[in-house]
């Protein structure tokens, strides 16, 4: 087998607030294969973000990150220097945005910007273009060479998420993070964007890591799914063992909330009681405990340890070492 | 039953030229039309969806409703009064009876005011006589479910989640007949999603308030709505019953809606009906029909005639040449 191409090893991401300590993220480990595109899933404030976000270095100054590794083609990331790490970014890793009105530069003809990011290449201008083009054409915008010359305004939504995707792929990364690529589009132009997605992965094989709280989207997309609450990765696995066998009582509730998923109308949609806690003062035991429907008296008192289910399918949750899942 | 709220081939234009540009180009159009001729009745107690993309006049129609901003075409008829052209002083006593939850939770807040000074607000506005503020925000609170010490809280110390429900509060507080929920649960989690519509659905049936829930979501709308309408550039182009509609699409439309909302199941294959390009400029309106540019099964005589609206069953009107069902 060969080596995955990103590796996380016990990331954590502290927030320096005025209450003290938030500790946003929590010895969060996950691997990404060559090509595969692996979902992190979870309610808002979960840390999804936060985790993508401190891969590639797009943090707050009141941020600190640890980690034993960020492990990217056999490279620490968290040894570069920032030149290097900017080196890497511009080629390496590219990032797509939740939110495609923002995202670009509004005084910046499409074309400029597209040429622009392609820096580091040593081309004429000229031949940038004819890239820039030839990449918008593949993300399927008609008349690419006369559009390079309008501005943002100037396209949809969609189109302009789009154009964002057509960057991010100019470099021809090995791995893309989108976080919540489709969630400022609507139903249509989210379908056609993940239809997109997964055509442009299998045609150049770069590996997606894709934050979203769409349930439905994830399953469509991703290979492999990360399950997040409240800062911790409380489970793993093949995007069939999540959506199909789920261990944790947390992404169980999840996808029984999802009202896409109820078929029947019951009058009375499930919800997850109670709220995040809070991430400065942590409670003991599990963090799940004060909303989960099935715990136990040992889940206040100790968190429970990742326990493997099968091959590549993890929960961290007791109701598994004490066979008490249903 | 009787109709709570008739709206009848309502219309709303928007001015999109200053009078300089008008008569530069004189032939180039000025208006466009955001809501064109829209037909519907809500009964009491029932919950009415409407459906839609972003720009397909969802929430223009809602605020039309409301008052905020003046039609100019049409009517709308709700509890036996006609309410077009109406002087915003003589659609105040209107707006007790009608109450709109908005769509940015925090945004609609004021933010130097406390929880419970908004809650009051709309008492207050409305003349309503106030004998003991703070059991009065203590109970419009608890019938939220949050808890009294809200009350004093600023709305940026709020989660999402609790600021739909203070909204929810204030929409609540005057007794109304009728609910404009625009976009009730947009950027809320689905744990949360859940509560909030439960609680809804709980105080419509408890006190008898008819809802029109305006989304994009269509899992939410086939939940908590007994009728719904699907809006594209501005028309109705199918309504009908809910189950019906999800049971059996009738407009090409609507299918392509209801197949791009995806299925948190990864064994289901989607069936890909593509719905090709954007939504068209309401600026250029295609001609003939007006989804036929990216409608699938588009015929000769699509691109040539408008279809009228026409009833295929009882209660369900399409608009469309060749309907599905």
């Amino acid at each position: 087998m060969t080596d995955p191409l990103l590796q996380i090893k016990n990331l954590s991401v502290d927030f320096a607030t005025d209450q003290g300590q938030l500790h946003a993220v929590r010895n969060a480990s996950f691997n990404v294969g060559q090509g595969k595109i692996i979902g992190l899933v979870g309610e808002s404030g979960c840390g999804k973000s936060t985790l993508a976000s401190a891969v590639i270095r797009l943090m707050d100054d009141n941020a600190t990150v640890r980690a034993d590794g960020i492990v990217f083609e056999k490279e620490n990331l968290m040894d570069l220097s920032s030149e290097k790490m900017r080196a890497m970014l511009g080629e390496k890793i590219s990032m797509i945005f939740q939110n495609p009105m923002t995202a670009l530069n509004p005084v910046l003809s499409i074309g400029t910007q597209m040429t622009d990011i392609q820096h580091r290449k040593k081309l004429s201008r000229a031949q940038k273009r004819e890239a820039a083009a030839a990449m918008l054409g593949k993300v399927g915008i008609p008349d690419p060479l006369e559009r390079l010359a309008q501005f943002p305004h100037e396209f949809s939504g969609g189109m302009r998420q789009r154009i964002c995707i057509a960057m991010a792929l100019l470099s021809r990364p090995a791995l893309i993070i989108a976080d919540e690529p489709t969630t400022a589009l609507d139903v249509t132009m989210e379908a056609q964007i993940v239809h997109l997605l997964k055509e442009l992965q299998q045609e150049m094989g770069c590996a997606i890591i894709c934050v979203s709280h769409h349930l439905g989207m994830i399953a469509e997309l991703c290979h492999e799914v990360v399950v997040m609450y409240a800062g911790q990765i409380i489970e793993q696995g093949e995007i069939r063992d999540i959506f199909k066998s789920a261990a944790h009582p947390y992404t169980r509730c999840l996808l029984a909330c999802d009202p896409a998923n109820i078929k029947e109308s019951p009058g009375h949609l499930p919800t997850i009681k109670g709220e995040i806690p809070n991430l400065i003062q942590l409670p003991q035991g599990c963090i799940f405990y004060d909303r989960c429907p099935e715990r136990l008296d040992l889940c206040a008192e100790r968190s429970p340890v990742p326990e493997p289910l099968k091959k590549g399918h993890w929960a961290a949750c007791h109701l598994i070492s004490k066979g008490r899942l249903s | 039953m009787t109709d709570l709220l008739q709206v009848n081939d309502l219309k709303v234009t928007f001015k999109i030229r200053d009078m300089l540009s008008a008569l530069l180009h004189p032939k180039a159009p000025s208006t466009i039309e955001a809501v064109a001729g829209v037909s519907f009745a809500i009964k009491k107690g029932e919950t009415f969806g409407l459906v839609g993309e972003s720009g397909s006049g969802k929430t223009t129609l809602g605020q039309a409703l409301m008052g905020l901003i003046a039609p100019s075409q049409g009517s709308i008829r709700f509890m036996e009064h006609e309410l077009t052209g109406l002087s915003q002083k003589a659609y105040k006593p209107f707006r007790r009876e009608m109450t709109m939850m908005f769509q940015d939770p925090v945004g609609c807040l004021s933010p130097r005011l406390t929880i419970g000074s908004l809650l009051l607000q709309p008492l207050r506005i409305h003349g309503v006589p106030i004998p003991n503020k703070k059991t009065k925000v203590a109970e419009l609170l608890s019938m939220v479910g949050l808890p009294g010490q809200f009350a004093d809280r600023y709305p940026h110390e709020l989660s999402g989640g609790q600021a739909r429900r203070v909204g929810m509060a204030r929409a609540l507080s005057l007794s109304p007949n009728l609910i404009i929920a625009d976009e009730p649960t947009a950027g809320l989690d689905v744990s949360i999603q859940g509560d909030i519509l439960n609680l809804l659905g709980e105080v419509q049936k408890e006190a008898g308030i008819s809802v029109l829930a305006i989304t994009h979501n269509l899992a939410v709308i086939r939940h908590i709505s007994h009728r719904m309408a699907i809006m594209y550039l501005g028309r109705f182009v199918e309504v009908g019953k809910t189950e019906n509609i999800f049971a059996a699409p009738a407009h090409p439309y609507t299918r392509a809606l209801l197949a791009a909302n995806p299925v948190p199941d990864p064994d289901i294959e989607h069936p890909q009906i593509p719905l090709k390009g954007d939504v068209p400029s309401l600026v250029n309106r295609p001609t003939g029909c007006e989804f036929h540019a990216r409608c699938p099964d588009c015929r000769d005589l699509c691109c040539n005639q408008a279809p009228k609206s026409r009833q295929i069953a009882s209660g369900r009107t399409v608009r469309c040449h060749f309907p599905l069902v």
